[in-house]
């Protein structure tokens, strides 16, 4: 990062808790606010972060709330880049549960333009990038 | 962090009307579960989800009234919705449950639907 220059992201790194799941999507909407995402986009990329976020407590930690998430959010000049970040056993791709039925996957491929899975050797990291 | 989700309960010429608002997350999802499952029980098959104070829902929420409209229209029941907010419709679209359910604008319609 040069001198000067404005670095626009946030780093969050929360126990793996669905009750923190909305302090999240609260911080994560505030930031978007002040850099001016619209509303409507800021709806979808707080779902994304919800359905990534979730299937990382279910199926990184199976609800261990002893373990880390990190979520990044970074605000590219054409783009909204989103990390979610596990160090559990990790998101097995589709394997999502009986009730939700695959669909948080399926709501998230449906709102980016784009996403990477990279299994680490403890957990897994989902970037998505959105245009906005 | 507690979500501000909330559920209120009425019941019209037999119908239950549940208006849920604020964020239905992956936290609070069970807590709609068990209200609808607890009025199953009671015999009720009518229900009408007011979705006008829903923010935001999650991929399990939307897997338990799934899941429930199949119970529901085994007993000859149905649950309508209405109300969605142009999020939640989206979101609706997008996993094909605009199609399986019978959504209104207004409760009006979704209870003259059940005549």
């Amino acid at each position: 990062m040069k001198k000067g220059e404005i670095m626009n992201e946030i780093v969050l790194k929360v126990p793996a808790s669905l009750r923190l799941m909305s302090l999240v999507r609260s911080t994560i909407k505030n930031y978007l606010e002040i850099e001016k995402v619209s509303n409507s986009e800021i709806s979808k990329l707080l779902s994304v972060v919800d359905e990534l976020a979730t299937n990382a407590v279910e199926h990184g930690y199976d609800y261990d709330e002893k373990d880390m998430l990190v979520i990044r959010v970074i605000k590219e000049t054409t783009k909204i880049v989103i990390e979610v970040e596990d160090f559990g056993i990790g998101f097995q791709g589709e394997g999502n549960s009986k009730e939700e039925g695959g669909m948080g996957l399926n709501i998230v491929r449906k709102i980016v333009d784009g996403i990477d899975m990279v299994k680490k050797d403890r957990g897994l990291m989902i970037r998505v990038f959105k245009y906005i | 962090m507690i979500t501000n989700f909330e559920i209120i309960e009425e019941e019209k010429n037999g119908v239950v009307v549940l208006r849920v608002s604020g964020e239905l997350d992956a936290l609070v999802a069970p807590q709609l579960k068990d209200r609808l499952i607890k009025l199953m029980e009671l015999d009720k098959k009518n229900f009408v989800l007011d979705f006008e104070g829903l923010s935001h829902i999650n991929s399990l929420a939307m897997g338990i009234i799934r899941g429930r409209l199949k119970d529901i229209r085994e007993k000859n029941g149905d649950i309508k919705l209405i109300k969605l907010n142009d999020h939640i419709t989206t979101i609706f679209e997008m996993v094909g449950l605009d199609e399986l359910f019978q959504i209104f604008n207004t409760e009006e319609e979704a209870l003259n639907s059940f005549n």
